[in-house]
C-alpha cells in the first residue's frame, strides 16, 4: 500500500492516475451501471480508435512537431480499405495492405514537406488535413462506401477469447509503440530531436530522416485506426474522423507529453485516452448533455497542462 | 570650458557578481562632460557589463554609480534597436508624439520638421521619411545616435559602434561624435580597433578580468603600453605538462572560404599530436571555420583533405565517420540534450555500438557510461540525473565524453573551458594532453589567451575572416596575437 502511494505521488503521471481513480469512484457511486465488466469493455472498445491515433501522434509531438492531418488520413485510408473490400470483388489482405500503405504514404509526404520546405508542421499538416478530406470525398465520389466483405466486418465487431478484437489491437499497438519509443534507437533519436534539435544534429543524428519517420508512423497508425473504424460501422465514410485529431492531441497532452517536444510517454498517452473515455462514458450514464460534456472536456485539457506545469516547477 | 570639464558621473568601487563569479571588481571611474572615454579590454574583460551597470540595467553587487546632475543616459547597442517599418522621423520620436500637437497631421508635420532640423545640425544627408529598413547599418546607427541626442542625453554609451562600418562610414560617424563632444555630451565607447581608439578618444581605461588596470588621458599612454596592459597578466592558471611528439600530417585545408565571406581563403595543415590554436576577435570567423571543418555547415568552397585524400562530408554524421569530433562553442545549444541522463547523452553519437537490430542494449550502454563517468570524473548526485542539472564543467565533460566515444582522430574544440571552474579546466587540459600523447590532433578555438598560448603548438590568427598569420611556437606571444588579430 505504501509503495502504491509512493508511486502515485512521485511518478510523472501520478496526478493523472489519482484523477482517474477519483473519477471512477465518483461515477460508481452515482451510477450502478458504471462499474460493470460490460461497461468497461464498452469504454475500451470506444477508445480504441482514439487510442491508436494518439499513439501515432505522440511520436510526432515528442519530436517537437504536430500532426493535424490524422483525422483526414483516417478518412482516406478508410475509404481505400472499403473500396478494396467490396463483398463481391474484394480481397481482405489487399484492402488492409493498401489502406496501411496510403496512410503511411500521406504521413511520409507530410514529413518530407516539413523537412525540405522548412514550413512549420502546424501549417503543412493543416494543409494536408484539408487536402486529405478532399481526396477522401473525391475517391468515394462523396458517398459512403458500403457492402463490405463479412471477414472485413468481423475485425471491428467480433471478439477473440471474449475480448473484442479492437481492444486487442489497441493493446498490441500500445506495446509496439512503447517498445519503439523506449527501447529502439529511433525512439531515442526522436526524443533527442525534440529535446534539442541542433545538438542532435551535431551529434550525428540524421534529423531529417527521423522527422520523416515520425510522420510516417503517425500516418500508419491513423490507417490502422481507419481499418477498425471502417469495419465497425461496415462503411468507408469520407466524412469519418472529423475532429479526431483534436481528441488524440488532447489525450497526448493530458498524458503529460510536452508540447515543446523531448518529453513524453506512451503509457501517459494511454492513460489520457482512458481518462477521456471514462469521462465521456460516465457523463453519458449520468445523462449530462453533450454540450456540457464539451465544456468540461476543454476545461480538463487546460487543467491537465496547468497541473503539469506546477509539477515541473516543484520538481526543479 | 568649465562646462566641458564638468563631472557627469562617478563610479565608486563597483563590483558585479553572478552566481558567485565576479565579473567586475572594485571598478572606480570618473566620467566627464565633453569627453570621449574609451574602454578597452579582451573579450570577457567586463566591458559590456560595466556599460550596462552605468545604464542601470545591471545593479552592482557592491558600490554605486553616482550621477552628479539629473542627466539622460542612452546606449547605442551592437544590434540596432530601431523599428524597421517606421521612418527615420517616426523612429526618433517614437513614444513622444504627444508633445508635438493634438491632431495626427499636426504631429506628423512637427516631427518631420524637428527631424530635418536635427539632420541639418549634424550634417547628415538623409530623407527623414525614409523607412529605417531601407537604411544601411551605418545610417541606422546615426539615427540611433540622433534619437539619443533628441532625448537630451548628456551621456551616450556605445558598445563597439564601428565594428560593422566601412572606412567611409566610420568618418561620417566620427564627425557626428566630434560635434557631440563640442556640445558637452560625454561618451563612453568600446572598440577593438587601436588606431581608432587613439585617434578618437580623450581618455583610455583598460579593463582586465573585471578590474581597471589603468585609466589615463590619451597623451599619457601609448598604443603599445595599452596592448601590454590588456593582456599582460601573470598567467595564474596552472597548465599541465605536455609530452606528445608531433607526427605526420593528418589534415590539410586549402583555400577554404565560406560563401557569406565569414572566413576567406584559409590554408593550414595539422599534424598528429599537434594543437593548432585559432585566435581572433569576436566576429573574426573562428567559430564558423570550426563548424565548416566539423561538418556542421556546408556553405563553403575549397578543399579539406584527411590523410592526403580529399573529403566531402555533407553532415556531422559524415564528419564523425571520417573520425572528426566537434565540441561547439555553446554547449547548451550544440552540446547536449538537457532532459537526457548523463548516460543517454554520452551514448548519443555512438548508439550503433550499443544496439542489436535497432534495439538499444541498455545494460551495455549503462556500463559504458559508468566507465566514462569515472574516467572523465563527472560529478553527479545520482545515476539518472539529467545533464541540465549538472554544473557547467561537468556538462562540458559529458559533451567531451560523447564526442570521444567515437575515437576521433581530429578534435575541434571551440571555447572548451568557457565559464568553467579552475579545477574542471585543469582536468580538460589534462584530457587534451592525453589525447595528444595518443597521437590525436586538436584544433583549439579560444578567446582565452593564456590557454591558447600554453596549449597550442602553432596559432592561426584570423582577422575579419582573413588569415593574417600562422605563428610558430616561439612566436606565440600575446602582443603578437593581438597585433595580427587587429590587422
Amino acid at each position: 500500500m505504501k509503495k502504491i502511494l509512493q508511486f502515485l505521488t512521485k511518478s510523472q503521471f501520478g496526478g493523472l492516475l489519482i484523477a482517474l481513480i477519483l473519477t471512477c469512484v465518483y461515477f460508481s457511486s452515482q451510477s450502478p451501471a458504471f462499474s460493470t465488466l460490460s461497461n468497461f469493455l464498452l469504454i475500451f472498445n470506444q477508445i480504441a480508435v482514439n487510442g491508436i491515433l494518439a499513439f501515432g501522434v505522440t511520436f510526432v509531438i515528442i519530436s517537437g512537431g504536430i500532426d493535424l492531418s490524422i483525422g483526414s488520413i483516417l478518412a482516406v485510408s478508410g475509404v481505400v480499405a472499403a473500396l478494396f473490400a467490396q463483398a463481391e470483388t474484394g480481397n481482405l489482405g489487399l484492402s488492409i495492405l493498401l489502406s496501411l500503405l496510403v496512410g503511411t504514404l500521406i504521413g511520409t509526404l507530410n514529413g518530407l514537406i516539413t523537412v525540405f520546405s522548412k514550413v512549420p508542421p502546424f501549417i503543412v499538416t493543416l494543409g494536408s488535413m484539408t487536402m486529405g478530406r478532399g481526396l477522401a470525398l473525391l475517391i468515394s465520389d462523396g458517398k459512403p462506401v458500403s457492402n463490405l466483405l463479412d471477414s472485413f466486418n468481423y475485425l471491428g465487431n467480433e471478439a477473440l477469447f471474449g475480448i473484442p478484437i479492437s481492444i486487442l489491437i489497441l493493446v498490441l499497438t500500445f506495446f509496439i509503440s512503447t517498445y519503439i519509443l523506449d527501447q529502439s534507437i529511433w525512439g531515442r533519436y526522436i526524443k533527442a530531436i525534440g529535446g534539442n534539435e541542433f545538438a542532435a544534429f551535431v551529434s550525428g543524428i540524421s534529423v531529417n530522416k527521423i522527422k520523416c519517420l515520425v510522420y510516417s508512423l503517425s500516418g500508419l497508425f491513423a490507417a490502422v485506426a481507419s481499418i477498425l473504424l471502417t469495419s465497425r460501422i461496415n462503411t468507408g465514410q469520407p466524412n469519418a474522423g472529423l475532429g479526431f485529431e483534436l481528441d488524440a492531441i488532447a489525450a497526448v497532452i493530458i498524458g503529460g507529453t510536452s508540447t515543446k517536444g523531448g518529453k513524453g510517454s506512451m503509457i501517459g498517452t494511454l492513460l489520457g485516452v482512458i481518462f477521456i473515455g471514462i469521462i465521456n462514458n460516465g457523463l453519458d450514464l449520468l445523462n449530462v448533455s453533450a454540450y456540457w460534456q464539451q465544456l468540461l472536456m476543454g476545461g480538463i485539457i487546460i487543467l491537465a497542462v496547468l497541473f503539469d506545469r506546477i509539477y515541473q516547477k516543484t520538481e526543479n | 570650458m568649465e562646462k566641458h570639464r564638468r563631472q557627469l558621473a562617478l563610479l565608486k568601487n563597483i563590483s558585479v557578481e553572478f552566481n558567485q563569479i565576479s565579473i567586475l571588481k572594485e571598478v572606480s571611474l570618473e566620467i566627464r562632460a565633453g569627453e570621449i572615454h574609451a574602454l578597452v579590454g579582451e573579450n570577457g574583460a567586463g566591458k559590456s557589463t560595466l556599460m550596462k551597470t552605468i545604464l542601470g540595467i545591471i545593479s552592482p553587487t557592491h558600490g554605486e554609480v553616482i550621477f552628479l546632475d539629473k542627466i539622460g543616459v542612452s546606449m547605442i547597442h551592437q544590434e540596432i534597436l530601431l523599428i524597421p517599418e517606421l521612418s527615420i522621423a517616426e523612429n526618433i520620436f517614437l513614444g513622444r508624439e504627444h508633445s508635438f500637437g493634438f491632431f495626427p497631421w499636426q504631429k506628423d508635420k512637427n516631427i518631420l520638421l524637428k527631424t530635418i532640423e536635427l539632420l541639418d545640425e549634424y550634417d547628415i544627408e538623409l530623407d527623414p521619411k525614409t523607412l529605417v529598413k531601407n537604411l544601411s547599418t551605418a545610417n541606422q546607427q546615426l539615427v540611433e545616435i540622433l534619437k539619443a541626442v533628441s532625448q537630451n542625453s548628456q551621456l551616450i554609451l556605445m558598445d563597439e559602434p564601428t565594428s560593422s562600418l566601412s572606412e567611409a562610414e566610420v568618418q561620417k560617424f566620427i564627425n557626428v561624435i566630434q560635434k557631440l563632444k563640442t556640445e558637452g555630451v560625454g561618451m563612453i565607447f568600446t572598440s577593438h580597433k587601436m588606431n581608432e581608439i587613439f585617434s578618437l578618444s580623450d581618455h583610455i581605461s583598460v579593463l582586465r578580468d573585471g578590474s581597471i588596470v589603468s585609466s589615463n588621458p590619451i597623451n599619457q599612454i601609448t598604443e603599445k603600453e595599452t596592448l601590454r596592459q590588456m593582456v599582460g597578466r601573470e598567467i595564474q592558471q596552472y597548465f599541465p605538462e605536455k609530452n606528445s611528439t608531433i607526427g605526420s600530417k593528418i589534415l590539410a585545408v586549402k583555400n577554404l572560404s565560406r560563401k557569406d565571406l565569414k572566413f576567406q581563403n584559409i590554408n593550414f595543415e595539422l599534424k598528429k599530436g599537434e594543437v593548432l590554436g585559432i585566435a581572433g576577435l569576436m566576429g573574426a570567423g573562428r567559430t564558423e571555420l570550426g563548424m565548416a571543418i566539423g561538418g556542421i555547415t556546408k556553405n563553403h568552397t575549397g578543399e579539406i583533405s584527411l590523410n592526403g585524400s580529399k573529403v566531402n562530408y555533407k553532415s556531422p554524421k559524415d564528419a564523425i565517420r571520417e573520425c572528426i569530433g566537434y565540441v561547439g562553442e555553446e554547449r547548451k545549444e550544440s552540446g547536449f540534450i538537457p532532459d537526457f541522463t548523463i548516460s543517454q547523452n554520452i551514448s548519443l553519437s555512438s548508439l550503433n555500438l550499443f544496439q542489436k537490430f535497432g534495439w538499444i542494449q541498455k545494460e551495455k550502454e549503462l556500463k559504458n557510461a559508468s566507465s566514462a563517468i569515472q574516467k572523465f570524473n563527472i560529478k553527479h548526485l545520482f545515476k539518472s540525473q539529467t545533464v541540465q542539472k549538472l554544473s557547467g564543467g561537468n556538462q562540458q565533460k559529458v559533451v567531451l565524453a560523447k564526442v570521444l566515444q567515437n575515437d576521433p582522430e581530429i578534435i575541434i574544440l571551440d571555447e572548451p573551458t568557457r565559464g568553467i571552474d579552475v579545477q574542471a579546466k585543469f582536468e580538460i587540459y589534462q584530457l587534451m594532453n592525453e589525447l595528444l600523447e595518443g597521437g590525436k590532433s586538436i584544433l583549439l578555438i579560444s578567446s582565452d589567451l593564456p590557454e591558447l598560448i600554453h596549449m597550442s603548438d602553432r596559432v592561426l590568427v584570423l582577422s575579419k575572416g582573413k588569415q593574417t598569420a600562422i605563428l610558430e611556437k616561439e612566436q606565440i606571444k600575446p602582443e603578437e596575437i593581438i597585433h595580427f588579430a587587429m590587422q
